[in-house]
């Protein structure tokens, strides 16, 4: 048994350690409870449903291009330096024509006037506005602000972009990046009320400087668990004594009652919660660009479109490829060159708001879907050090571009992270990395949402239950440090 | 019949344990299922075919 001043002392630690770590406890356990109640029913949870704009708004033939690719590719060998791209894209947004085309699989994205051959990135505020017109049925844009926005798809930590307010029928916020105005994230009122709500209550980001505001969210997290563990230590200690009576009035000795027992009986699971949510946050922030696989980029990429290499410009493309296409009263949207594998092929999205059509640029064949072979060795091209993989077979996935489920493969590589890399059966894309890091992400969820059971009204009403007795401590803690005067009065024995 | 002095915080302690304990052992499942489940994905013949998408649903 520990002296008298040790206990006065935890005492002491454990009300007013308590008191100060009771307004973040607060913002998490409130947090939390909305962010269950907006996620509750969202039918594409946080990604949301939209209807693309399938057509650009100008109806722009892609052969009024004045410059060739290969004209583009003289220029990106001489003002950049570059020996091959990812690909090149001819694209129409309004009025304009553009070319873009990506050095690496992981770099910026270069954008170009078509006829004038102007390097137009960063988009200037005017060219996005087009972008973001363009983006969703019926929608309209309202107001731009720079953001810097974390992409799984980009080598860099942050990548410059807009929040695109759009209003209409589709109300609804768009991330747009400044390279080529690709949507990096759509929000709906849902997705941007759970932001909203996670970044400021629950995990207290409140700039852009993770680390500064994780060392504080974690010093908060380690003080509740110093807390409740002081609690029980007073328990244990105090555990012969006889309850308090007599000195307090009825409402300070109920409320006393109540935080003992309320904290003896949820404390533990607040303690493990809050290590798990600790694990949840080295991924989802200080680690997030491990967690979404970027160690596995191939710095020493060297696959692509060598700049020397002849391409076929669009009429000859179009002419072609004439009796392939379905017929339409819309110009073709897009062309993108690109190499698969051993092969050049041709990419023409026919809407904006479907799967580009796929042809062999040799003997302009379609190509439906490329093999498992295929696709997993464009993979093996995009990942470091360049290691053998098991192929795990097919999948549907989620494309942030598409705002669809698209057919992919999924393949397991024997690097360090045992990096799962899933491509896009079409084109080869890389769409997701997901390292074994990322593969355990589930237990921990789990824990700290409580779901037990899998029954999703029993799992909340649990994680409800534990909440509401997180409340309850709270204000009763409050209670107890600040009776008032009246209650701070010793209560009279009746009988006396 | 008279309970013992702080019998209601003898329970809770034991309970809250219980509780804390129970969802330990809920973890060590969790975890160990999903590291079963994800070290038995192996290769798989190249020609499966890909499954139909799922409904739209949380993800």
């Amino acid at each position: 048994m520990s002296g008298v001043l040790t206990q006065a002392k935890v005492a002491r630690w454990h009300r007013w350690l308590g008191l100060a770590l009771s307004i973040p406890l607060l913002g998490w356990v409130i947090s939390s409870m909305v962010l269950v109640l907006i996620t509750f029913d969202l039918p594409n949870g946080l990604q949301g449903v939209f209807q693309l704009r399938p057509y650009n708004s100008v109806a722009v033939d892609l052969r009024g291009a004045s410059l060739t690719p290969d004209r583009m590719l003289e220029f990106l060998a001489r003002d950049q330096g570059l020996e091959r791209i990812h690909w090149l894209r001819l694209e129409a947004r309004g009025s304009h024509l553009w070319y873009t085309a990506r050095a690496t699989p992981f770099s910026p994205v270069m954008t170009f006037d078509a006829k004038s051959g102007q390097r137009l990135d960063p988009l200037s505020d005017e060219l996005l506005s087009i972008v973001a017109n363009e983006a969703l049925q019926g929608s309209h844009l309202k107001q731009l602000v720079p953001v810097a926005e974390f992409n799984r798809d980009y080598a860099a930590d942050r990548v410059p972009a807009v929040a695109a307010t759009l209003v209409g029928e589709q109300a609804s916020t768009l991330i747009l990046s400044r390279d080529n105005g690709r949507t990096l994230r759509r929000m709906d009122a849902s997705a941007e009320r759970f932001h909203w709500w996670y970044k400021t209550f629950h995990v207290n980001q409140y700039s852009d400087d993770v680390i500064l505001w994780t060392i504080l969210l974690y010093a908060c997290a380690a003080g509740i668990i110093v807390v409740a563990l002081c609690g029980y230590l007073l328990y244990w200690w105090r555990r012969r004594r006889p309850p308090p009576t007599g000195v307090q009035n009825a409402s300070t000795l109920s409320a006393r009652n109540l935080h003992r027992k309320l904290g003896l009986l949820t404390g533990g699971v607040l303690v493990i919660q809050i290590l798990a949510g600790i694990y949840l946050w080295l991924s989802l922030g200080p680690l997030n660009p491990s967690f979404r696989g970027k160690p596995s980029f191939a710095t020493d990429w060297h696959a692509g479109i060598p700049i020397r290499q002849p391409l076929a410009d669009p009429a000859a493309i179009l002419t072609r490829l004439g009796s392939s296409l379905p017929p339409s009263e819309h110009p073709v949207q897009a062309i993108e060159w690109r190499r698969l594998g051993e092969r050049d092929v041709w990419l023409l999205s026919l809407r904006k708001d479907q799967r580009p059509l796929v042809f062999d640029a040799a003997t302009t064949a379609r190509i439906e879907v490329l093999t498992p072979e295929a696709a997993g060795e464009i993979a093996r091209q995009e990942t470091a050090g360049h290691p053998a993989y098991d192929y795990l077979g097919p999948l549907h996935f989620q494309s942030m571009d598409m705002n669809r489920r698209l057919p992919a493969y999924r393949f397991r590589f024997k690097d360090a992270a045992q990096t799962d890399v899933y491509v896009r059966q079409d084109t080869g894309e890389v769409i997701m990395r997901r390292p074994a890091f990322w593969r355990r992400f589930g237990p921990f969820f789990a824990t700290h949402q409580l779901a037990l059971t899998r029954v999703k009204p029993l799992d909340l009403g649990l994680l409800a239950l534990f909440q509401i007795a997180f409340l309850v401590l709270i204000v009763t803690g409050w209670r107890l440090q600040f009776p008032g005067r009246k209650a701070s009065q010793p209560r009279r024995d009746p009988t006396s | 019949m008279k309970l013992p002095p702080r019998f209601g915080d003898h329970a809770a302690f034991a309970i809250g344990i219980f509780f804390a304990l129970l969802l330990l052992v809920f973890f060590g499942w969790k975890l160990a299922d999903n590291l079963s489940r994800d070290r038995a994905l192996g290769p798989v013949p190249a020609s499966t075919p890909t499954p139909p998408p799922p409904s739209r649903g949380k993800i």
